[in-house]
């Protein structure tokens, strides 16, 4: 037996009556009519973005490097912040890259997992000072003092761990779009609003997506130094880590999937977006993202920690050992700050005075 | 005997010429606001305004208009009633609507300039608080001291050009906070360029591809908004007949 479908208003929500005189659906709450079709295509739509996702990842098994005993490290903590790295055991006295308050102590390494894949450094210390350096012309506000008083506290180049997400995912997303026209006649303003739902649906491929795999490391400054090019990842070799240090994975590839989720669904919504122009308002509604086999895997990626002490301050710096992308916060000077609000004030100030002599005489 | 026949005639011609200068009686009370002694009163008044500057100053009464608007009334019963003085029918018309308590000032030619946009805002400040009290007499006696007023000030070279009271104080105000809310929000923006270490909710640069598979569009209502246009009509507008008019209006 066929089972009654009830249809809701797409308006307000209340249930919908068929209109015999207008061969329609007809919401007696709020006076909207639709026409069947558009009405089931709603529905249809709705079920389609509005299921449960699914984020389907295969479970990741590491691996330890004392099993293959190919590893001659020695490990490093840091008695201020707790982190751990690995490095030469010719590594010579170092600041902790992460918080730059203490030198870190040498210990036993113990517990590394071998990454699968690594991408080199291609920006040696002294690109990564010039491309440090370089930055300062995007700072409007950098004190002229910072320039030659800084102190560079402490620089390393530091494979920071990351887990790298790949998925082919299936979606469908729902949007309320509005498109406003506006007219005028002798008496009245009217404005148009028309309401539209929008379904998109299709497949996105992502690869790469990479998740810091270490609480130390800020994961606001590690998204901020992305994107690398994971065409220069290699298979990992410990002879890359030569020179440089290695901080392992304390944040578990399980823990890694909900951010990973987080930036798939976004990227999701925001690349069939980019298909809703003609609309003066684009609002997601509901979407669904499901893939099943996505793949982890572990990489270690080159960034240099500057640690800049300038005003008996810490400043801290990352830049991208691939690509010499500069991130970090530069302290303000105020008097700068304040003197352009001034300046913009006055030149604010000078065109207002025009426009109100205009206007007033 | 002879010097004043002569006289007479003279009379005679320049009350024609007077006559002719203005068709119209200046007052018309169809709807019934006013006593005769008051008619009377007024009538004189208007007379001795219009005949000073040379400019239509009039007012016209009635229960209801067939027009769309109660401007389009005032320009109509103006233009096709012929009201005006000279080549370019100048003057101003006060219209009053019983049924719908509007009011609406329309000026043509001359009167454009002696009754400009901060004029008419002027002179309804005189005008409305009478109105809102049905003091019709008060009313009428307040617009044809305000147009002698402003009549004045336009014969003398400099006609009014007085801002509203309100509109200066905005216009002040906004002088006052727009430059400081313009510096802030760039200053705000540089500020954000001292820190780039902010987190990336995205993952745009990780995809390799996308295939759409369906995208539709379903249109499901639309709704309008009717909002009254601003009474305070002060550029000028082309009435029905093709005539440029200024005119500000309202309800009372």
């Amino acid at each position: 037996m066929d089972t009654i479908q009830n249809y809701r208003c797409p308006c307000c929500t209340a249930p919908l009556v068929f209109g015999a005189e207008t061969q329609t659906l007809v919401c007696e709450s709020c006076g909207n009519s639709f026409p069947l079709e558009t009405v089931q295509q709603f529905a249809e739509g709705n079920e389609a973005a509005g299921g449960i996702s699914k984020y389907d990842w295969e479970s990741y098994t590491p691996r330890s490097f004392e099993a293959e005993g190919e590893l001659n490290l020695a490990g490093y903590s840091c008695p201020s912040c707790g982190a751990e790295i690995s490095g030469d055991e010719t590594l010579g006295s170092t600041v902790c890259p992460y918080c730059g308050q203490a030198t870190v102590v040498k210990g036993q390494f113990e517990g590394g997992l071998r990454p699968d894949y690594i991408i080199p450094f291609q920006v040696d210390k002294k690109a990564a000072v010039a491309a440090f350096e370089a930055e300062f012309k995007n700072a409007p506000f950098l004190p002229d003092e910072f320039k030659v008083k800084k102190k560079i506290e402490e620089m390393s180049g530091v494979y920071v761990p990351f887990w790298m997400f790949d998925c082919n995912c299936d979606a469908a997303v729902s949007y309320n779009a509005q498109r406003v026209t506006a007219w005028s006649d002798a008496n009245y303003n009217y404005t148009k609003t028309d309401y539209f739902r929008l379904f998109r649906a299709g497949s996105v491929g992502f690869a790469n997506i990479p998740v810091d795999g270490s609480k130390k490391a800020d994961d606001a400054y590690m998204e901020a130094v992305e994107p690398f090019d994971y065409s220069a990842a290699v298979e990992f070799s410990p002879a890359f880590l030569s020179g440089y240090l290695a901080d392992k994975y304390d944040v578990s590839a399980e823990e890694s999937i909900e951010r990973a989720n987080e930036r798939v669904k976004n990227s999701t919504i925001a690349a069939f977006s980019d298909t809703t122009g003609c609309y003066n308002v684009v609002i997601p509604e509901s979407e669904r993202v499901s893939f099943s086999g996505g793949k982890i895997r572990y990489s270690l990626l080159p960034v240099w920690m500057l640690n800049i002490k300038y005003a008996n301050t810490i400043y801290k710096f990352a830049i991208n050992g691939q690509t010499g992308k500069v991130v970090g916060e530069f302290p303000v000077d105020n008097k700068k700050k304040w003197k352009y609000f001034a300046k913009i004030a006055g030149i604010g100030y000078a065109v207002a005075a025009v426009i109100a002599f205009l206007l007033l005489h | 005997m002879k010097k004043r026949i002569l006289c007479s005639i003279l009379l005679l011609v320049f009350l024609f010429l007077q006559a002719s200068a203005f068709a119209n009686a200046p007052i018309t009370d169809d709807a019934g606001y006013l006593m005769q002694s008051e008619l009377t009163e007024l009538s004189e008044k208007l007379e001795a305004v219009r005949s000073k500057y040379g400019v239509d100053v009039v007012i016209y009464t009635e229960d209801s208009y067939s027009a769309d608007s109660v401007e389009a009334a005032a320009d109509d019963i103006y233009d096709y009633q012929g009201y005006g003085s000279g080549e370019k029918s100048d003057g101003i018309l006060f219209y009053i609507c019983s049924q719908t308590r509007e009011y609406h000032f329309t000026t043509h030619g001359e009167g454009e300039v002696a009754f400009n946009a901060n004029g008419l805002v002027y002179l309804e400040s005189k005008v409305l608080p009478y109105l809102s009290e049905d003091d019709y007499y008060g009313a009428c006696l307040a617009y044809i001291e305000t147009a002698d007023e402003l009549l004045e000030m336009a014969a003398q070279g400099s006609p009014y050009n007085k801002k509203p009271l309100k509109t200066v104080l905005i216009i002040l105000a906004l002088c006052l906070i727009l430059p400081l809310l313009i510096a802030f929000l760039k200053m705000h923006k540089k500020l954000k360029q001292m820190k780039t270490a902010n987190a990336n909710d995205e993952a745009a640069n990780y995809v390799t591809d996308m295939k759409m598979t369906a995208s539709r569009d379903l249109f499901l209502y639309s709704h309008v908004t009717k909002t009254e246009r601003p009474k305070s009509e002060s550029g000028s507008h082309t009435s029905s007949s093709g005539r440029s008019h200024g005119g500000r209006g309202g309800s009372f």
